[in-house]
């Protein structure tokens, strides 16, 4: 009796699989991915926009050029959400810096926004800028 | 006559007819998972943008008409309000102008400042006119809900002062939260409101 040989799977077959579980798992991975809340920096902007904003209706940021203490602006700055830095600064139109208010526990970062408002002081026009940012690992 | 040996199947077929079940099924999977993830996602855009408009109004504006605080609890409805703002309205007389003297341009209106009376109307109304409030407010989504918090700053912490609307469920994937800050009492408060879906499956 002869023994006949065969083939029971081709090298195709196998290259095939592995090309199909290849591509799978690549668009599953993919697919699975976490995406980025695309608000944040909206966020950020809003939060910006009515500190300075509260600040000079309360007339906070007239005070700190009148007298010179940025005390009240910078117990504003700690009463924010814990994950959100800011830097406050006051400004002559000149863009010269009169004070600069960071909160507390907050360094510099590469991702940060800018805000600003007019406001009046001593029949005196200046502006502060506002630079937030998101703490890293808070988002 | 010579018999003719031919190959009915083989293992390749059987290997190939697999994997392309396989690829069927796997196929199939995704679309349905890219479906629902495309909804929730949507849904959660929808919320999102709910909820950043919905503070804009209350913050910023103090409704239309600004005297609703007039209104009776039966005349509260969509008929004679159409807008519901916390903001002082501007009849009332501005302190601010006094403070800032000439400089009383950028504090004329009452741009977030809160007042108290519209607060206190709207949380003493909240059990029976909440479905009022999401329909003149536009929070119209299928089964969508809404917690509205006033937080006023006591020198060290804010404490929750007001709190309007119902309490997310534990089993709600996502809520919405969005942040605005306003004076309220001449004191830094903190205008927190929560969106939600209440019922997420097909049928609810």
């Amino acid at each position: 009796m002869l023994t006949k040989k065969a083939i029971i799977f081709t090298l195709d077959s196998i290259l095939a699989l592995i090309v199909t579980v290849t591509i799978i798992t690549g668009t599953l991975s993919y697919m699975s991915q976490v995406s980025k809340i695309p608000y944040n920096k909206q966020a950020l902007n809003r939060i910006g926009q009515d500190s300075l904003t509260l600040l000079e209706k309360d007339q906070i940021l007239k005070q700190a050029v009148e007298t010179g203490s940025n005390a009240t602006i910078a117990v504003f700055l700690d009463s924010l959400p814990n994950q959100i830095c800011v830097i406050v600064d006051l400004k002559a139109t000149d863009q010269s810096t009169l004070q600069s208010t960071v909160k507390t526990g907050c360094s510099s970062s590469d991702e940060s926004l800018i805000v600003r408002r007019v406001f009046i002081a001593s029949f005196t026009t200046y502006y502060a800028e506002a630079e937030l940012w998101y703490k890293r690992g808070s988002y | 006559m010579a018999k003719k040996k031919s190959q009915i199947f083989s293992a390749d077929m059987v290997i190939a007819i697999v994997t392309f079940l396989f690829i069927l099924l796997a196929s199939a999977w995704l679309v349905s998972y890219t479906r629902e993830k495309m909804e929730l996602s949507e849904t959660r855009n929808d919320l999102e943008f709910i909820s950043r408009s919905v503070l804009a109004v209350l913050v910023e504006t103090p409704g239309n008409p600004s005297n609703w605080t007039n209104f009776s609890e039966s005349d509260f409805n969509q008929d004679y309000v159409y807008s519901i703002g916390l903001a002082r309205s501007y009849s009332q007389k501005n302190s601010d102008v006094e403070g800032h003297g000439k400089s009383a341009g950028l504090t004329i209106n009452n741009y977030m400042v809160l007042d108290e009376t519209k607060i206190q109307r709207l949380a003493a109304w909240y059990p029976q006119k909440y479905n009022v409030y999401k329909r003149i407010l536009g929070i119209l989504g299928p089964d969508y809900e809404f917690q509205l918090s006033i937080n006023v700053w006591n020198g060290t912490g804010y404490d929750n002062t007001y709190q309007i609307g119902l309490i997310p469920d534990s089993n709600v994937s996502s809520v919405v939260r969005s942040d605005r800050f306003a004076l309220f009492g001449g004191n830094w408060t903190n205008v927190m409101l929560k969106i939600w879906k209440n019922c997420e499956k097909v049928i609810c």
